[in-house]
Order: C-alpha cells, then structure tokens, then sequence
C-alpha cells in the first residue's frame, strides 16, 4: 500500500483541506438544489403530461420530435439570426462602454463630484423594464415625443422608429447602454481600486503621461476581469432576456425583433407546451455551451485568464 | 491506480449513485403521492351506506362535512367574497362546510403547472381562469367524469340543459364525457363592440351621423382636416387611433366579424370561412389603406403601447379621438364620455350591416367553470353543493351580491341593483361582494326577465345600446373543443399564422401593396399548413354540431 | 551629454507631458459632463412624472416640470397596508440573504483561485454546468418540497444563494489581487489555509465584498420569482410582489369595469408605474453611498515589498 506521502495527488488534498472546508457548503447547496433535480432536462424528450410526472411520461416519438418542430417552424431562421445578432451587436457596444466609464471615473479625484456622478450613473440601472419601454416609447414618438420634436425644429420629417425594423437592434443595444453602463461599471472600479498609488508615483518619476499610465497600469489591471466576462457573455449569445424584446415588439418591426425567447411564450399562452419549450431551450443551451468551451479554449491558449 | 485515488473515485461515484437515487425516489414519490391519495370512483354512488348523505333536499350532510374548494381571482381582489350572505346561508342550510382556497391570476399559469405536477389538488375547482380546455384534457386522470353524477344529484342543471341545450353540448369533451360544469349569466347584452363616434363632433363640423363606409369615410375625413374638437387647433384630431395594431372591428362593415377570435366565420348557407383569405378582407384592407394614406389613422396606430394611446383618448385638455368601436359609449374616453354616441352598424359596399354577437349573450354560456377532482372525498355531496348555484337567485347573487347589500327584490318579483356605496365602482363593488364571473350559474330566459336594469349606466346601458346592433349580429363561430393532437397542432400552427398575418397586415395598411404581395400572401399561407389549420376548425365544428 | 542638454530635454518632456495630459484631462472631464447630462434628465423625468398626471406623461407633455401636480400615486401605494409587511420581509430576506451569499460564495471563490487545488478545474467545470443546464420549474419545485422548505423563509436565502457567476468573478480577484508569495510566505510561518483565508485574504479583499455584496443584495432586494413559486403565505411575500399585485389589480379592475371608478383605477396603474420604481429604489440609492467607499481607493498599498 502505497502511503500518502508518495502520492503527490492525496498529501495536496490532505494539505489542503481548509480550501475543501471553504468550498463545502456551495458543492452541498449545489448537489442538493441544482444537480438533484437535474433529472428534468429530459422533458425535452418526453411527452410530458402533469399527471405523470416527468419519470412516468411517455418518450416522445421520435426522441427528437420537438427539436425538429422547432427547425421546421415558420420562425426558426428568424428567431436564430435576430438573437446572436442583437446580442454580438449589444456585446461591441456594452462590453467596453462599462470599461470605458470605470476608467474615467478612476480619473477623478476623490469628492464630491466624483461620489454624486458616481451616483447618478448606476441610478437607471434600477428602472423596471416597463418603465424603461415606455419611456423609449414616449422619446421616439414622431407625434409626442422628444424626437419628434427636434424633428419639427430641425424642419425633417421624424421617423416612427420604433415601426422600422433596421433601426430595432440600435434602440435595443444604445438604451441598455443607457440603462446599465454605470452599474456594469462598478467592477472594473473595484478592480482598479487595487492598484497601488506608489505604481502611480513611480511612473510619474519615469515621466509618464497621464494616457501613458492608463494604458500601461489601469488597462492590465481590467484585463482579467474583462475577459472573464466576456468569455461569460459569449457564453450567452443565444439568451436573451425576454420581457424588454417582448415589450418592445409589434407588428412593424417583428422581423427584426422576433427572438428565441418570446417565441417560445407565445407558444407558452396557447396551451401547456412543456416538451416543446423545454426543447427549444435545451437546443439554445447546447449552443451556447459550446460556444463556451470553445472561447475558453481559445483563451487558454493565450492567455492565463480562462475559465478552466 | 492507487488506492486513494481508488477511494476518492469510489467516494464521487457513491455520490453521483445517491443523487441519482434520491431523485429517482423523489420522481417516483410525486407519482405516489398523486395515487395515494383517495379516489373514490364514481361506482360508489348510489350506495346507500353513507348514511350522512341525502340524496335530496336539505341539508345535503346530517353531520357536517367540508368540502376543499380552491378557485382564482385577479390581482389581489382577495377573498372578500366569501362574506356573501348567499354564500353565508347555503353553508348552514347544506351544511356543507367550505374550505376556501384562494389564489391570484398573477402568473397564475407558472403556479398552476406546479400545482398539477405535485399533485396539490383540492377536492373542488372553481373558475374558468382556474383550468382550461387543455389543463383539462391533458390531465384528465385529476378531474372526475360528471355525467352520472349531474344525472343523479343535480336536478337544476339537468333542468338546464333541457332549456338551453348549449349548457350540454358546451360541456362535452371530445371523449364524450362531461369533465367541467357550465354557466350562463345574466343581464348579457347581444352584441359585441359597437361604432361609437364623437357626436359633438359632428356637431361643431355640422354632419349627420353616418351609416355607410362612404359616410364614415367622409365624415373621418371632414374630422381630420377640420378643426373638429373645437380648440382652434385643426390638425390634432385623431379620427382613428390605434395601439399596437388595429381594431378588426374596423372590417365589421366589410362582413367580417370575429368574436372569439379565431379568425373563423359561420356563414349564412353554415359553411365556415377563414377570413384573412378572403375578398371582403382584401377589401377591407384597401378601405384602411386609404384611410391611413390619407392621414385618418393615427401613424403611430401599430407602434404605440395602450397606455399612449390611452393619453390621446383622455387627453386632459381636448377630446382627440373622432371614432372607434367599444362596448359602451363611455368605455374608452374618460372624462370626454359624454361626447359619444354609439351608432347602428355600418353598411358596407354590399349594403348590409354586421355586427359581432352571439344569441345566447356575449361571453355568456362558458364551461369549466368547476370540476370535481378525484381528490374528492365525497364527490356526491360537492355534486349536490354545486347544483344549488344553478338557480336564478342563486345566480344573481353570485354574480352581483347578496339580496339585501347589492340586490333588492321587489314586491312583484323583480330585482334591481343598489347604488354601490361612495368611493367605489360598480363593478369593483360586485367583484368584492361575489365570485362575479366565475363560478356555476344559471338564469333561466324567463328569470332573466325578472331583473331590471338601470338604462343609464354599467351593464343596463349595454343592453340598451346593444339593441343597435342585436339584429344584424351575425352566427358566431361556436366554442368548441378541441382533442389533444388538435390542441398541440393547434398553437404551434397559431402562433406562426396569426403572426404572419398581422405582420403583412401592418404592412399593407401602413405601405400599401396588398395587390401586388396578395399571391405571395396566399402561397406563403399555405406553406405555413394554413389547411391543417382550417381542418382543424372545421373537425371540430363538425363534431359539435353533433352532440345531441 | 552635457547637462544643460539633458535639462532641456526633461524640461521638453516635462512640457509635452503636462500637455498631453491638459488634454487628457480635458477629455475626460468633457466625458464625464456629457455622460452626467445624459443620464440625469431620464431620472429627473422619472421623478417628476411619478408626480404627474399619467395622461399628459405619455402624452409628451411633461418636460421640465411635473403636470397635473399629484402625490396619489404615492398616496395608494402607501394605502396598502401591506406594503409595509412587504418592506420589512424584503429587508429581512436581503440582509440574510447577502450574509448567507457572501459565506456561500466568497471561500468558494477563493479555494477556487489556488492554483495547487486538486481537481480544481473539474470542480469548476462542474459549478459552470449548472449554470446553463437546470431541470427546470417543476423538478426543482418538488426538491424545495422535498426539502420541507416550501413556504418557509428559508427557501428565499437559502436553496438558490449559490451564484457561479458570482463566484467566477470574486476567484478573478482572488487570482490577481492577492500575490501567491504572500502565500508562501505564511505557510512557511506554519499558517493554515483556513487561517490564512481569514486572517489575511479577506481583510485585503474589501473591494470584491463590496462588489459581490452589493450584487447579491440587490438581486435579493428585486426579486420576485422565486418567492412567486415558493411562497403561499401573504405574509410572507417581499415588497416587488406587494407591488405588482397593486399594479395589476388597478389594471384590471380599469380594464373589466366601466365608469369613473374603472377610469381611476386605470389612471392610478399608469401614474404608479413611476412612484412604485421611487419607492422600491429609493432604500438602494441610500445604502449604495456607504458601500462605495471600499472601493474607491487602494487598499493594497504596500502589502508586499520586494
């Protein structure tokens, strides 16, 4: 019997069970909560009827009936192009604005100022959705709105945006902006918020400018958080949230607003469409796993920032 | 491989074995539950050994029994109405004790499915929000088969059925059993949304009121260039205003009435028609195109949300909006309401006018307004409890208040509504004192004529107006029920159509082109299964027709 | 070279530095006015229109000034007395809620940052599955069930306080803030992990509390699904519930009824939309301030030398 101190895998475990004890209580919440009931996913592959349950419903048949309902569906292309794309689209613009801002706020000296603007930027993150929509609404409104009224000023016919299907993708992305660039700011704040002032100091010896510093201190310091939550984001593109597309959607513009997600609640409202929703979702995942592992691949090769 | 490793691969495989257990337990646990509860069958009825139980007459239990009963209402409405007198007096004349469950419809459709998967039922349901058609049938194991038990222990709603046969038919499931109980009520008008135009209007500009889409147009027109509303201002009327779409009710002239909303029409000779492929419709779609070319719909018809178009009709300081259609003058325009009239039906090009009704009243004959689950104890005596809110003055009662808060009956044998009492709506106040539209009910057409209604407002005014357009309403398109793989079909097949339909409908009215884009329109339709669709109506309907 | 030379370079150097960086500045002010501009009048309008009459909101004409000057909003919302159940419920489940998140996922965090962690990717690889792969509405509802937490308080800070998200980003921090020789040097000095963990990491990771503590509490503070799911009594219901059942029941009762009080209550859902957000954000904006100031500035100044 080999003993442990030969076996370099067992005296790292041995050594290191503190981290095991930190780690403990998320693996037991996690067994208990998330993989226990794992066993649902396979309503995808059932025909699920409530009386039952997900164990005793017949397979569908074929195994892949609600996969091929959904691809053979009017709104398959629709639905699969407009996500990826509103989300590639909200991915060049949100990604750095957040970045961008929490490398101006860094700039400020400590005060007022900086604590009030500081303040008023994450204020509309807390806006409901509702709200939000409605708002935009009341803005691009060619007859009501500020829109519509610059337009008269300016002596040009405005546009009812919201009807025009090109102009959907650039409302949905900009107002995010709008809405969550000073909230999304606050950890790349939080992690230029550890940088040592003496580094600041010393480069200022060196005679650094002040744009110098920013590209040779407070971006690398971003770098790892930055990529972590892009890699989190791609890992996404084929999710997007459901209730601002949906308020935002109507007739005019639907070609373009069409997503994933509210396809499947209009198939939700017409009747219990377990199997075929908890299809479309799972193919959604799948995709969006893979893209995953594929970006944390790629990362892994170079950088030091990856996921696993 | 070492030991450890051997030990610490054993250790995660114990796990994984365990989780897979434990869920395998559970899976099979909320399959048990659901068996092992009681399900008394309904051979059980008939034996006399539950002496408790009286077949007839009152009470209905020597001892006191109670009975589970869970029903749905909206918001936050409460269970105020569980106080009704009526409700109050039956538990001690039945003695029948009720156990009330009480849920509100927000997300009611997430809480529902949890409550069908884990087996939480209670012994009674009450509401047609509650279940519907699908719930139903997909779960059909849950809910009871009525047909015996209505033909024993529930001697009103037989009488029922007899009187208006729809409250049988209705309730037949596509199997042939009767797993849901009807209602009917009372006081419902005939006719559906009515033209409703702004007389004072008409007035200031000096025009008649019109009967035909010419007129209409013309009038719409004077509406738009014209200072109409009086405020010096002649272009902010809107003579049509629209949110998210347009009123269907628009191509009422045109022959087009839909109203329940499936877009099936029964024509005059009983064959059906899907309306967005016909002419009349292609017709109908020119008239708004031109209507919309010319400035008199609201451009922003199919982008704005309710609540801005909302902000136009009640607009604070003028009245903005010349014509739509509505239930009652006073629905839409908040404090401009008395500048309304509603108007006959409008004539289209082929000379007649149309109106969206239905015979038997507006919403008024719908099932699933309860069932009995196999949960129940003693489902003779929850047939029974149920059989006395099929009675008029039960109904009345349960759709308005109590004889003595809301109602009063009067010496010869009418009843009239009280005034409700300060700071509350009519409507609020029959909410809060009753279960209003859910629920069991039945007036018979002789009580209906028992109840007198106030002309001028709420419910009486409807009846008044509708008789506008109670000649012309046309045969709805019934409400049927559909099997299990018609259902399934059904929504994936609505969900890409309907959409279709409005999109290209958006852009005809707002680009034109309906010419040009109508074959496509066609052959796209048809790609989309549109004749499964059809199919499907026209099977149902078939069968309908021929339940006896 | 000479001296005066090498002067007159820095001098040159000097120079252009403080002008590149008057223009930097420059920017970065100009930035920052034109973002605070932006963002300050939705706000204002927001505020002031939960003072307006709803009808001439979105009829577009409320700019400067609230129209039709109103406190009903607030004046229903602060009707129901239920509100208040809601508020305190909502407090109680985020302050324990954030204390159990942080317990939960902030060690994890860490013990996932070692590098010298057995099996530490496949662990990871595992906490990630779960984030896009879950059984769904009805299998995780019968484990609450099956837990005997259905309807407790516990099944709003407890089952689902695990966030990978969260701990994702915190292990980045852990990973780049905290040098492995700080390590080295206190094992050396026979300190434990546990004890380094908490003795050492935590103090110096004040900003990434912050932060996680922040989000957490926040997303306690909103939510309203799972208690939707898992809670049956009234009394139990956070304040976004509270709120959105006295939204909708005024929309329905101004959709189904007719008649002036129909048309009140329809007029009060559209006003409320705006006073709901004020008073359910209202507690946020107040508590933010004192949490900001950990990561505002350094707090690793100097811990390793050398």
């Amino acid at each position: 019997m080999k003993t442990s101190y030969q076996n370099p895998a067992a005296k790292n475990i041995r050594q290191n069970w503190g981290l095991y004890l930190l780690l403990l209580p998320s693996v037991i919440l996690l067994i208990c909560f998330a993989y226990k009931p794992m066993y649902g996913v396979i309503i995808a592959f059932k025909d699920y009827k409530s009386a039952s349950g997900i164990i005793g419903s017949p397979w569908a048949d074929p195994w892949y009936k609600y996969f091929l309902r959904f691809f053979k569906s009017f709104q398959f292309k629709t639905t699969i192009t407009n996500t990826p794309l509103i989300n590639i689209y909200s991915l060049t613009v949100n990604f750095p604005l957040p970045i961008i801002m929490a490398l101006i706020i860094n700039q400020m000296h400590a005060g007022k100022f900086k604590r009030v603007f500081q303040t008023i930027t994450y204020m509309p993150h807390f806006i409901s959705t509702v709200v939000m929509v409605g708002l935009i609404r009341i803005f691009l409104s060619p007859g009501i709105g500020f829109m519509g009224n610059i337009c008269n000023l300016l002596g040009i016919e405005a546009l009812n945006l919201m009807g025009e299907a090109s102009a959907f993708k650039s409302i949905y992305v900009w107002s995010d902006a709008w809405q969550h660039t000073g909230w999304d700011s606050i950890i790349y704040i939080a992690a230029l918020s550890n940088i040592d002032i003496y580094l600041y100091e010393a480069a200022t010896i060196d005679g650094a400018s002040k744009l110098q510093k920013l590209r040779y201190i407070d971006i690398p310091m971003l770098i790892p958080t930055a990529s972590i939550l892009l890699i989190m984001r791609v890992g996404n593109l084929m999710s997007l949230g459901f209730e601002k597309v949906y308020l935002m959607q109507n007739d005019l513009n639907l070609s373009a607003s069409e997503v994933i997600a509210t396809y499947v609640y209009k198939i939700g409202i017409n009747g219990a469409q377990y199997s075929y929703s908890a299809a479309i979702n799972m193919f959604n995942t799948i995709i969006n796993f893979i893209l995953l592992i594929t970006v944390n691949q790629i990362t892994k090769k170079i950088s030091e920032n990856s996921l696993w | 491989m070492s030991s450890t490793l051997k030990r610490v691969i054993s250790l995660i495989v114990v796990i994984g074995l365990s989780v897979v257990l434990l869920t395998g337990c559970t899976g099979t646990r909320a399959d048990k539950e659901t068996d092992g509860k009681s399900s008394p069958s309904t051979s059980s009825i008939g034996k006399t050994e539950d002496q408790n139980f009286n077949p007839e007459g009152l009470p209905i239990v020597n001892e006191p029994v109670t009975l589970q009963v869970l029903t749905t209402r909206w918001g936050s409405m409460g269970d105020s109405f569980t106080q009704n007198q009526w409700l109050i007096d039956l538990e001690r004349k039945t003695n029948v004790k009720i156990e009330w469950q009480v849920h509100s419809l927000n997300d009611w459709s997430e809480k529902k499915s949890i409550l069908l998967a884990g087996g939480e039922l209670p012994e009674v349901v009450i509401g047609m929000q509650t279940f519907d058609d699908t719930d139903i049938m997909i779960n059909k194991e849950y809910f009871l088969d009525l047909t015996n038990l209505i033909d024993q222990y529930m001697p009103n709603l037989k009488e029922a059925m007899q009187t208006i046969p729809e409250f049988k038919t209705i309730v037949t499931f596509p199997d042939g059993k009767i797993y849901s109980l009807p209602k009917n009520l009372p006081a419902r008008p005939m006719t559906c949304n009515q033209p409703i135009i702004n007389k004072k209007w008409l007035d200031n500009l000096g025009l008649e009121e019109p009967t035909t889409v010419d007129e209409l147009y013309y009038v719409l027109k004077k509406f738009e260039d014209k200072d109409a509303n009086g405020n010096g201002n002649p272009d902010d009327e809107y003579p049509i205003c629209g949110a998210k779409g347009l009123n269907m009710d628009l191509l009422n002239p045109f022959g087009i009435t839909d109203l329940y909303g499936n877009k099936m029409m029964v024509m005059d000779d009983g064959s059906l028609a899907y309306y967005p492929i016909t002419e009349n419709y292609k017709e109908g779609l020119k008239w708004l195109r031109k209507l919309y070319s010319e400035g008199i719909i609201d451009p922003e018809s199919f982008t704005q949300d309710a609540t801005m178009q909302d902000s136009k009709r009640k607009n604070p300081s003028a009245s903005l909006v010349g014509f739509d259609y509505a239930w009652t003058p006073d629905a839409l325009f908040g404090q401009w309401s008395d500048e309304y009239i509603a108007l006959a039906p409008i004539k289209g090009p082929d000379g007649k006018q149309y109106a969206a009704g239905d015979k038997n009243g507006i919403s008024s004959i719908m099932r699933n307004e309860a069932e009995i689950t196999k949960f129940c104890k003693h489902p003779e005596v929850a047939a029974r409890w149920l059989d006395q809110f099929y009675d008029g003055e039960a109904s009345i009662q349960n759709f308005w208040g109590a004889i003595g808060t809301v109602i009063t009956k009067n010496s010869d044998g009418t009843y009239v509504l009280n005034n409700p009492p300060e700071g509350i709506s009519a409507d609020a106040w029959y909410w809060d004192q009753s279960l209003r539209d859910f629920g069991p009910k039945y007036v018979s057409p002789d009580f209906q004529k028992k109840i007198k209604l106030s002309p001028s407002s709420g419910d009486g005014l409807k009846l008044e107006v509708s008789k506008l357009g109670d000649p012309f309403i046309t045969t709805p398109y019934p409400n049927v029920m559909y099997t299990m793989e018609e259902s399934d079909q059904l929504s994936t097949l609505r969900t890409d159509i309907d959409k279709y339909i409005e999109t290209t409908r958006a852009e005809w009215i707002t680009k034109g082109g309906i010419d040009e884009g109508w074959d496509a329109y066609i052959k796209q339709l048809n790609e989309m299964e549109l004749d499964q669709l059809i199919k499907i109506y026209t099977d149902a309907y078939t069968r309908y027709q021929q339940i006896k | 070279m000479s001296d005066s030379v090498l002067r007159m370079h820095w001098q040159k150097k000097a120079k252009q530095r403080s002008t590149s960086d008057y223009i930097f500045n420059l920017v970065v002010f100009s930035f920052s006015v034109v973002i605070l501009l932006a963002v300050v009048y939705p706000i204002y309008f927001i505020i002031i229109a939960s003072f307006s009459d709803p009808y001439a909101v979105s009829g577009g004409d409320v700019w400067l000034c609230p129209v039709g000057f109103t406190l009903d909003g607030y004046k229903e919302l602060l009707n129901h007395s239920s509100i208040w159940r809601g508020y305190w419920n909502t407090i109680l489940y985020t302050v324990v809620g954030t204390f159990i998140g942080l317990a939960v996922n902030i060690p994890a965090a860490y013990a996932l940052s070692r590098k010298d962690l057995f099996g530490r990717n496949a662990i990871m690889l595992a906490f990630i599955f779960t984030m896009f792969f879950n059984g769904g509405l009805i299998p995780t509802f019968l484990t609450i069930r099956d837990f005997n937490l259905y309807n407790t308080f516990w099944v709003m800070v407890l089952p689902f306080s695990v966030s990978v998200y969260n701990i994702i980003v915190a292990r980045t921090f852990f990973s780049n803030s905290i040098s492995s020789a700080l390590w080295d040097a206190a094992r050396i000095d026979g300190c434990g992990n546990l004890r380094y963990f908490f003795k050492i990491v935590l103090p110096l990771s004040k900003a990434v509390i912050s932060v996680i503590g922040l989000w957490i509490a926040v997303g306690q503070w909103n939510s309203y699904f799972n208690a939707l799911i898992y809670l049956k009594d009234a009394k139990r219901y956070p304040l976004q519930i509270i709120l959105r059942d006295i939204l909708i029941i005024n929309n329905v009762q101004g959709a189904l009824g007719t008649g002036e009080a129909a048309r009140i209550a329809l007029r009060l859902a559209n006003l409320m939309r705006y006073s709901i957000i004020i008073v359910s954000t209202l507690p946020i904006m107040i508590f933010y301030p004192f949490v900001q100031k950990y990561f505002n500035h350094g707090v690793m100044i100097g811990a390793v030398k050398g």
